[in-house]
Parts: C-alpha cells; structure tokens; sequence
C-alpha cells in the first residue's frame, strides 16, 4: 500500500535546511497564549516549579495527569510482531 | 508568593513527564555503523538489525502522528525501505538520520489525508499495546485526545507527541528536528494550550 504523495526518494535523507519559519520571529507567532500558567508548564517539563503558583491550578493538574496517564500507556507500545520480518522480507535483493 | 496557601494545603507534585532511558549517542553511532558497513557489504539480513533496533520508537511516533496502527505500519515499512536504499547516503547518526524520513512520512501522510477528507477514525486495527488489558482499558479520553490532536497543526502535533508520547528531552528533539529548544518549548507550550482548550470541558 503505497500511502506517500511525495516519492521523491531524497526526501528525509539530508537535514532539513532552516526555513524562515524557524527564525526568532517564528518563535514570537508561536508564542503561547497564557491559557495554561507558567508553573504548570513548567511542571509537565520537569524543571524547577513554583510550588504554591503550581498548587493555584489544581484543576489544570488533575486534567494532565490523566493525559499523562494515556500518554504514557501509548509510551509502551510496541512495533507489532509480524512487521520486522514483513519489512525485511520486502527489502530488494540486490542493493 | 501571593496565593494565600497555607503549608499545610501545600501539594507538592513529581513530574508527570517521564523521560525515556537516554542513550550514549557516540557508542550508539559506532554500533550502527558497523552494521551499516555489514548491509553495505552484502549482508542484507543485517537490516534487520536496525529495524529491530529502532522501529518501536519510530513506530510510537508515526501512531501518534497519524492516530492509526495500520498507517503507522504502512509509513514504517515504506521508510526503511527507502533508508536500506540509500544507506550508503548515511552521514551521521543513523536513527536521527532514519527518523526524518518517518518524520517526512507522517508528514506527507497528514498532507495528503487533509486533501482527500478521509477519517482517521475510519482504522480499527489492533493498536499494538503490549497488554491486552491496556486495550480495554483505554477508555474515552485515548479517542478524544486523538481526535483533538488531529485537529493541531503538524508541527504542534509532532512536538506535543516526541515530548509527552515519545518522552523525549527536548536537547533530543532539536537535534532530530535540526531546530532550537526555544522553538520546541513553544511549540509543545502552544499544543497543550490548544488541547486543553479542546478537552477541558470533558476533563476538567
């Protein structure tokens, strides 16, 4: 099952080149909305947290630690069985 | 701090984010060149080395991108495919390397699948879970929160899915994205914005 647009086999292979939009200015159209509180970001990245701005949001963190709790199941997932060898088995011959 | 907690109603949590094992990059690359030199030499079934070594993160990344097992196996045979044809292109780390092209994969998949309007919650493989119980277990919120990924823009949903699915480190990410850590922070920061916007009148 052929599921690429784009069979252009270089594609993937060398760095992508930097693009404008990963220029400072980019960062700043990124720049988050403030709708999740800094102590909680930090929280979910594990850096040092705010402790008491962390406990003002409880709701915030009750809500991502059951995301946390399906992310983390997902986190266990295995490459089904059958694929390495299906994969290998198509491999061509001769290189 | 102004919040007016007492010490006692002080809650002091661990974080929720578990990192994965980090590796030793120089020892991996030394490892995986000598296999690739194998490959190169004639030893086809070598491949299977590399396959067996990287495709369980790389499979994690394209269920996350794509929200389907069975799309996730079709962009994971396509690309190693296409890294054992170009293996001797190889410069550098190979699983950086061989991570682009599934980055690229799901990429051009997602392009592709916006075109056509098809559903992602037309795919009800077998997700490929470990336990059998994490499969009945899994409840309202994996389907919610898959369909609110799907709903983000690629490059929030690629990095929302190497931090909290991959649990990668951010150093990590930037060094397979070729891009800054300020830039992933924003990005993840921006996708949890936009998902709890999404599920937090369900969840919260």
């Amino acid at each position: 099952m052929m599921m690429h647009d784009n069979l252009d086999p270089r594609d993937g292979l060398e760095p992508t080149p930097r693009t404008p939009k990963e220029s400072p200015m980019a960062d700043q159209e990124l720049a988050p909305t403030g709708r999740i509180s800094e102590a909680v970001h930090a929280w979910l990245d594990g850096e040092p947290v705010n402790q008491a701005a962390l406990n003002a949001a409880p709701r915030e963190v009750a809500f991502w630690q059951k995301v946390e709790a399906e992310t983390s199941s997902r986190r266990r997932m295995v490459t089904p069985a059958h694929v390495p060898a299906q994969i290998l088995g198509q491999l061509p011959d001769k290189r | 701090m102004g919040v007016g907690l007492s010490s006692a109603r002080v809650t002091h949590y661990t974080s929720v984010v578990k990192l994965t094992q980090p590796t030793l990059p120089e020892e991996q690359a030394d490892a995986d060149q000598a296999v690739i030199d194998r490959v190169l030499a004639g030893d086809r079934n070598a491949f299977g080395i590399l396959i067996q070594r990287y495709s369980d993160p790389l499979y994690r990344h394209a269920v996350g991108m794509t929200g389907s097992p069975d799309v996730a196996e079709d962009i994971l045979q396509v690309s190693f495919i296409k890294a054992y044809n170009h293996l001797s292109e190889v410069r550098g780390r190979f699983d950086a390397w061989v991570f682009r092209i599934v980055a690229n994969g799901c990429k051009d998949w997602l392009k592709n699948i916006r075109r056509t309007h098809l559903s992602y919650e037309e795919d009800d493989q077998p997700s490929g879970y470990e336990n059998p119980e994490e499969e009945l277990d899994r409840g309202e919120l994996r389907s919610d929160l898959d369909l609110a990924l799907s709903a983000l823009p690629a490059s929030l949903r690629e990095a929302f899915v190497m931090k909290h699915v991959e649990g990668r480190s951010y150093e990590e990410m930037a060094e397979l994205l070729d891009t800054t850590v300020g830039a992933l922070k924003m990005r993840v920061h921006r996708a949890r914005e936009a998902l709890q916007a999404l599920l937090e009148e369900r969840y919260q």
